[in-house]
């Protein structure tokens, strides 16, 4: 694995303009993850931290500064080659799990890697169930999403999340929706994948016990992480 | 299968779920457009491939003329019987004549025919319901069945001829002297314009009428059974010199055919438009799937789908429901077309009136034929005007911003 940074950040500012008012959320960020690296971030709520994983994930185009993934620059890159790399380098995960209803639990966790286009067809079936029975639905697959509890259907999206193996995954307030025992678990299965697979993890929580597990705790205030 | 028609796929079946209502208006849509447009193209191709068969039997295949007189006939029908494609030719004359009889005069179309050669090319004789073919001579003639009606006219009548010839002599202060003529029979061949006004006589006749001497003005020539004879008429020229042509008795009823043709074309277009209308329904309906599926549009775009295959997996379903519309169209239209002595005998019991819609059209069915060519043309334009309707919702899906698409409730 290269020593570049899984992500690199810097100087990054974006605000939103609605009518007359100006609104800015980021104020010349700084950040980076090491690869495999766990880091976590809090803040009040409306202070950022969804439009920060938006902009450093590539949905959103930050006004100033920029993003590095693995050291590849993404104002370089059009359009499409953004989505390119986006599917190889990151995974997301949302708060609200966000399954396509019309396809079933297998299918939706073969998804993100049809989407990269990443090995073969039978290969990625055999890697979606293996993948499956880590997050304790291998005998779930042949299901619709709609049959599923809210617990389950986030299970689905980190194993969705890690089949492509990207380097990066971005968790935003992934037990938002989960009763506290559900997150518990929901946050080890997703911690011991992301440590296992050294893959870097950037999770986004209002709840302080998951933020103390990461190997480095950061607060959004203002625009800017606290020192 | 690229994800983004399988989930166009999903979208139109989803698994384990009852057929969406989306799917099924939009294909019904495309499938009555398709299905009326191949039963409608269908008959009017059977009009015109039904008239071309009564035109090359009435009249033979082709025929071979130079404009005015073709003087050595027996030598050119040699040459054309020598072609392993020619089964038979036969001499004819052709011209106008005033035909009277009880004081009531018509013009009829006249034509001279061999009596020995003439039911080689033209079954001559199946076409006679009254009178006998045996009986015709070169004092005699055969008048149409509209003839007959319009001047109730019965074999064995006399009728008075008289011929363009005669006036000229009349001009000369030579008396005037109408042919005495006999009916020796009546025909019917199911040929409108042919069974309007005819009447036929015997070659010598015609010659003495107009002033031929020995030639004749056509050759009707018979082509052997499957050669097609636009090709056949191209290849026989080779042997003759002009003033000399070739030439197919289609081009003589050109006019007729292009009417049909016509009426082909407008029915198209017009039907055209139960496709149109149909499509606007898959472009609402898929702008509605785009809506309410803008969450799931942001999601494929964070999982790296680019705008472009997200706006196919939109336009895949315009396509699909063209494709599989038609398919439904092409098999129902198909199936009617089968049925379709049934159904118009049930139509005309309901409505009354099927001995005059028959006559009318001189066909005993409904004809129909169906081709290849017309099939495709339909089945490509209902699938690319189906594609086109999803086109506008794709582009919207195509233009949604992954974050705030994401952020929509
Ligand atoms: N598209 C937009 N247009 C205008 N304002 C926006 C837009 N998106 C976000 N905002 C504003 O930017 C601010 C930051 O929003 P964001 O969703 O990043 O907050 P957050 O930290 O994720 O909040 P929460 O913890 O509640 O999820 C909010 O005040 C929000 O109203
Ligand atoms: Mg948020």
């Amino acid at each position: 694995m290269s020593d570049e940074p899984a992500i690199e950040v810097a100087r990054l500012a974006k605000s939103y303009r609605t009518g007359a008012v100006q609104l800015p959320v980021l104020q010349g960020v700084d950040f980076q993850v090491a690869p495999g690296e766990f880091v976590s971030i809090q803040g009040e709520s409306g202070c950022g931290k969804t439009t920060f994983l938006n902009v450093i994930g590539g949905l959103e185009t930050p006004d100033s500064g920029y993003v590095k993934w693995n050291g590849v620059g993404l104002d370089g890159l059009n359009r499409n080659a953004l989505a390119r790399e986006r599917a190889r380098f990151i995974g997301i995960v949302f708060q609200s799990y966000y399954l396509v209803p019309e396809i079933d639990v297998l299918q939706n966790v073969l998804m993100a890697m049809r989407i990269a286009q990443q090995s073969s067809a039978k290969d990625s079936v055999a890697a979606a169930k293996t993948m499956l029975e880590r997050v304790g639905l291998g005998d779930r697959g042949g299901q619709m999403p709609a049959t599923l509890s809210g617990g389950e259907r986030q299970r689905v999206a980190i194993a969705r999340a890690l089949l492509t193996r990207p380097r990066l995954i971005l968790a935003d307030e992934p037990t938002g929706n989960l009763d506290e025992r559900t997150g518990n678990a929901i946050m080890d299965l997703l911690e011991s994948l992301c440590r296992e697979t050294q893959t870097a993890l950037v999770l986004v929580t209002h709840n302080a016990e998951h933020a103390a597990r990461a190997d480095r705790q950061l607060t959004l205030t203002k625009g800017c992480f606290d020192a | 299968m690229p994800w983004y028609a399988y989930i166009a796929l999903r979208h139109l079946f989803p698994k384990g779920k009852r057929l969406p209502f989306f799917t099924f208006m939009s294909v019904t849509g495309v499938a009555l457009g398709a299905m009326l447009l191949v039963i409608v193209i269908s008959v009017f191709n059977g009009f015109g491939h039904e008239l071309r068969k009564v035109i090359a039997e009435t009249s033979g295949d082709l025929k071979l003329h130079n404009g005015r007189i073709v003087e050595d006939y027996e030598k050119e029908i040699a040459t054309l019987l020598a072609d392993p494609r020619v089964e038979a030719a036969a001499p004819a004359a052709f011209g106008f004549v005033m035909l009277q009889s009880r004081r009531s005069p018509i013009f009829p179309p006249v034509q001279g025919i061999d009596l020995n050669e003439e039911e080689k090319v033209v079954p001559i004789r199946k076409y006679i319901y009254d009178g006998s073919l045996d009986d015709l001579d070169d004092d005699s003639v055969l008048i149409s069945s509209g003839i007959a009606n319009t001047l109730r006219i019965r074999v064995g009548d006399e009728v008075d001829i008289y011929t363009p010839l005669m006036i000229e002599k009349l001009k000369q202060d030579e008396i005037l002297l109408p042919r005495q003529m006999r009916v020796a029979g009546v025909f019917e061949t199911g040929f409108n314009k042919i069974d309007e006004s005819l009447v036929l006589t015997s070659l010598r006749t015609m010659q003495d009428l107009y002033g031929l001497g020995e030639g004749v003005h056509a050759i009707k020539i018979k082509l052997a059974p499957g050669i097609d004879a636009d090709q056949a008429a191209i290849d026989l020229q080779d042997g003759f010199d002009p003033p000399l042509r070739v030439s197919s008795w289609i081009d003589s009823n050109a006019d007729f055919l292009a009417i049909i043709e016509f009426e082909k074309r407008m029915m198209f277009f017009l039907l055209l438009f139960i496709v149109i209308v149909g499509s606007f329904s898959i472009a609402t309906s898929l702008l509605t799937a785009v809506v309410r599926k803008t969450r799931e549009i942001g999601l494929f775009a964070a999982m790296g789908a680019s705008s472009s295959q997200i706006a196919a997996c939109f336009c895949l379903q315009g396509f699909a429901v063209g494709v599989v519309g038609t398919a439904i169209g092409f098999v129902i239209g198909f199936w009617i077309l089968s049925m379709r002595d049934g159904i118009t005998d049930a139509l005309f019991w309901i409505i009354g009136g099927k001995e005059q819609s028959m006559e009318f059209y001189f066909f005993s069915r409904l004809p129909v034929h169906i081709e290849t060519t017309d099939l495709i043309v339909i089945a490509v334009f209902a699938v690319v005007i189906a594609t086109l309707a999803g086109l506008v919702p794709a582009m919207k899906a195509g233009r949604l911003r992954p974050a705030e698409a994401l952020r929509n409730e």
